[in-house]
């Protein structure tokens, strides 16, 4: 693989295959950090495109001693929880998510149907969140970015990250506790209540 | 029922088994997609600017792109460009920076911490708040950055940054004119500037440049001032719609 910095380099002094590379290499996370946020395939599909179109815009700003990654996952998710905010989707397409994610989304792979429905409730709970807390747990327990990155990701020094990362889960556990209660209950415990 | 306490509760267990579910549906290529439309907007460039439709921002940015290219790497010179896309208490410049851009910082790496009180006793202005449902939103962290009279209050809240003066000037440079728009807030002219890799910087009372101050900002950026002489920028994820209402919220 090349080394990311030189493929930036090349980018940021117009080499059209360079920033392709750039694309090819990262479309998959940024995709599905855009999922993620706005759960809806399409969407997120235009979200990521946006998201590089615009890292390209800025590219020649960009300090190439940086990694490019955790700028552009701050770009797309900044993106992401634009695109969600707005009045015209969320009336568009809010019985279309809520389809998705009872219907698509979890169940298909999950084997066991109370796996499943813990899982939706825990999605569901996690997107009651703020914006930065939602962007944090996302990267860090869905998809495995480092913490430093995830702080990169918000703009935010590594400390303040895991300190709204903590607050996010104890917010994430009072959510849980008020609005799926059974949930709350010892592993194995919910299981046998199921939803 | 019997609840557990809610430290128990395994939090970071169900968010890894949540996380193993997610069924994500397969990753576009987008390669191809996203040159084409880079290809597409340099055409546009070459061709039809300006054009009618075509915003004013956008319009004065290419006019005066070749003027204030430089300028903002030569922080001197940008008494010769006063006011681009000026409001009392900002400066927007546009155009391409030499060198490397400055860092991302957040504000405790540029300004110290403070108490409510104590930003409340550096100015000589009543602080303003951004207000929800009738009730002032209090910051969840408090920074003073300068002194005296240019001194600027930095309220920071989980969706954006609330920065406010009533003599410094903030300086924000952008690299392409399109992402540059005027908006109004409260009748009042602000500018919106698009998410991604601009610069803020900040003058003094005098004009002077703090160059501590410099940084890259990678979200939004709102600008706009009030009848009453102060001046405020809101660094901020919210959609522009929310963030205008936000600052026609402050009281």
């Amino acid at each position: 693989m090349l080394d990311e910095t030189a493929v930036v380099l090349r980018a940021k002094q117009g080499d059209p295959e360079a920033f392709a590379t750039l694309v090819r290499r990262h479309e998959e996370l940024a995709f599905r950090v855009a999922y993620l946020i706005v759960r809806d395939a399409a969407e997120a599909e235009d979200v990521a495109q946006e998201g590089f179109v615009r890292a390209y815009r800025s590219l020649r700003r960009f300090d190439a001693r940086r990694p490019f990654r955790p700028w552009l996952l701050r770009i797309v998710t900044n993106l992401a929880i634009n695109s969600r905010r707005s009045a015209r989707r969320r009336d568009a397409t809010a019985e279309r998510v809520e389809r998705d994610i009872r219907h698509r989304s979890m169940a298909d792979v999950a084997d066991d149907a109370a796996q499943a429905e813990e899982a939706r409730r825990v999605w569901e709970a996690v997107a009651t969140l703020r914006p930065e807390e939602q962007t944090l747990v996302y990267l860090r327990y869905f998809l495995d970015v480092s913490e430093a990155e995830a702080a990169a990701a918000i703009g935010r020094p590594v400390g303040t990250a895991k300190s709204r990362l903590h607050r996010a889960l104890r917010r994430l556990r009072d959510v849980i506790q008020q609005r799926y209660p059974d949930l709350a209950r010892p592993v194995g415990e919910a299981t046998k209540t199921g939803a | 029922m019997r609840e557990l306490a809610q430290d128990l509760i395994p939090v970071e267990a169900m968010l890894g088994r949540a996380a193993r579910a997610v069924a994500y549906p397969p990753a576009p290529a987008l390669a191809s997609r996203v040159l084409a439309r880079i290809e597409d907007e340099r055409s546009l460039q070459r061709v039809a600017l300006p054009v009618p439709g075509v915003r004013l921002a956008a319009a004065l940015a290419a006019a005066l792109l070749l003027a204030a290219g430089a300028a903002l790497a030569v922080p001197q010179s940008r008494d010769a460009l006063a006011d681009f896309f000026g409001l009392g208490h900002a400066k927007i410049e546009v155009g391409p920076v030499l060198g490397p851009a400055p860092p991302v910082l957040s504000p405790e790496s540029f300004a110290r911490p403070a108490t409510l009180a104590e930003a409340a006793r550096a100015v000589a202005y009543e602080l303003r708040f951004p207000m929800r449902d009738g009730d002032r939103l209090v910051p969840d962290e408090v920074y003073l950055q300068g002194g005296g009279e240019s001194a600027v209050v930095i309220f920071v809240y989980d969706d954006f940054d609330l920065y406010q003066t009533d003599r410094g000037i903030f300086g924000k440079g952008a690299p392409g004119g399109d992402q540059v728009h005027e908006v109004e807030i409260s009748g009042q002219r602000g500018y919106w500037i698009d998410e991604g890799g601009h610069i803020a910087y900040h003058f003094d009372a005098q004009g002077r440049l703090v160059v501590e101050t410099q940084r890259t900002v990678d979200r939004a950026t709102l600008l706009w001032e009030e009848h009453e002489g102060l001046g405020f920028r809101l660094e901020t994820s919210l959609a522009q719609a929310d963030a205008i209402a936000l600052a026609e919220s402050l009281r």
